[in-house]
């Protein structure tokens, strides 16, 4: 799919505004294909158990996208409550989008079939795991700027579960998927495999490329960027936890300027709300 | 007996299953494609049951089967357990 992030349209986007949306959400807000929904879940409609129902559905002259309905959420963590799953998965994308990680598929609200839920397009051709997690283990240059860049985003959006099954990459690229359990006070969890010395593998102390500093020092160069950011994520969040992220982009970037790395004597200033 | 089939979606909106965990004993077996089933073993789950950060492994057996449809919700990767 050819990139039209740098194309920005203004539409309206229901309960969201202002809303800066890239031609790729339009499409994943405007053009399903009728009748290309179906559920993921299928075989296992009779579980006693059923978790989060998730569906793929097609959009039209545009690949697939999957969609996560409010009504199929179901609780995993007592700090983030089902039924807020899909705005938190359109809020990290928005984290993503504003600040420029460049890490979330284009993610938005939409109803399907009288159905509000999170709508994200899908990457194709991605490595789930196979390859993934191969690389992982000894990262080149390119892939472990990646990596960096994803656990800085990680503590911007609080995630309780990342893990090498919720990371896709396609030609050394991560896209981060699965975003739901995030922005609650929870523990933060990230796991990206293990290193060479099979331990899991965290990037405390590692130079940040220039790439990752350029994202915070336009972020806090633009003022009506971070008004904008914050009054979208108020429609998501609650304001505790809207707070509390743009604590955490304020600390985390703050750190990275100043250092150029995130000390590992830092460790314990990365908290949820950081002062 | 409980079995949980992890689902990968492909291109074509399709999907394949490429592993099946089931209990033998008080231990939980994975099989299906190989490196899907070593990062499995190797790397675990997360618990969802605990806010400790815990790991599950297969070893930990019904509680790793009960934990995979948690860790595995994307859409790129499903798990759905059933009783066999």
């Amino acid at each position: 799919m050819e990139n039209k992030e740098s194309q920005i349209i203004t539409v309206e986007a229901g309960q969201e505004q202002p809303a800066h949306i890239s031609e790729e959400e339009a499409n994943l807000l405007e053009k399903l294909e009728p009748g290309s929904k179906f559920l993921l879940n299928q075989e296992y409609k009779g579980s006693k158990s059923p978790r989060n129902t998730v569906y793929c559905v097609g959009i039209e002259n545009d690949g697939l996208g999957i969609f996560k309905p409010k009504s199929g959420e179901r609780a995993a963590r007592i700090e983030v409550r089902e039924g807020t799953y899909y705005k938190r998965e359109r809020a990290a994308y928005l984290v993503d989008r504003f600040l420029g990680f460049n890490l979330v598929p284009p993610t938005v609200i939409r109803e399907v079939d009288g159905e509000e839920g999170s709508f994200q397009q899908f990457i194709s051709d991605a490595e789930i795991n196979e390859k993934l997690k191969t690389e992982l283990r000894t990262p080149d240059k390119q892939l472990q700027e990646e990596l960096v860049k994803l656990w800085v985003y990680d503590y911007v959006i609080f995630n309780s579960d990342r893990h090498w099954g919720n990371l896709l990459m396609a030609n050394k690229k991560l896209h981060a998927i699965d975003n739901s359990l995030t922005f609650g006070p929870d523990r933060l969890r990230r796991a990206y495999g293990r290193d060479e010395n099979g331990e899991d593998r965290n990037f405390f102390d590692v130079p940040v490329s220039e790439s990752v500093k350029e994202i915070f020092t336009s972020y806090f160069s633009d003022k009506t960027k971070r008004q904008d950011l914050k009054k979208l994520l108020g429609g998501l969040l609650s304001p505790s936890e809207v707070g509390a992220c743009l604590a955490r982009i304020k600390k985390i970037g703050t750190m990275i300027l100043d250092e150029g790395k995130i000390p590992k004597e830092s460790e314990k200033q990365l908290t949820f709300f950081p002062s | 007996m409980k079995t949980v089939k992890i689902y990968k979606l492909q291109n074509d909106g399709k999907q394949k299953i490429i592993a099946t965990c089931r209990m033998s004993g008080r231990t939980a077996v994975c099989q299906g494609e190989e490196n899907f089933v070593k990062s499995l073993e190797e790397s675990g789950i997360f618990d969802y049951s605990e806010s400790a950060g815990k790991k599950l492994f297969p070893k930990d057996g019904i509680k790793f089967l009960e934990n995979l449809k948690d860790a595995f919700k994307s859409g790129y990767l499903m798990a759905a357990d059933s009783e066999d």
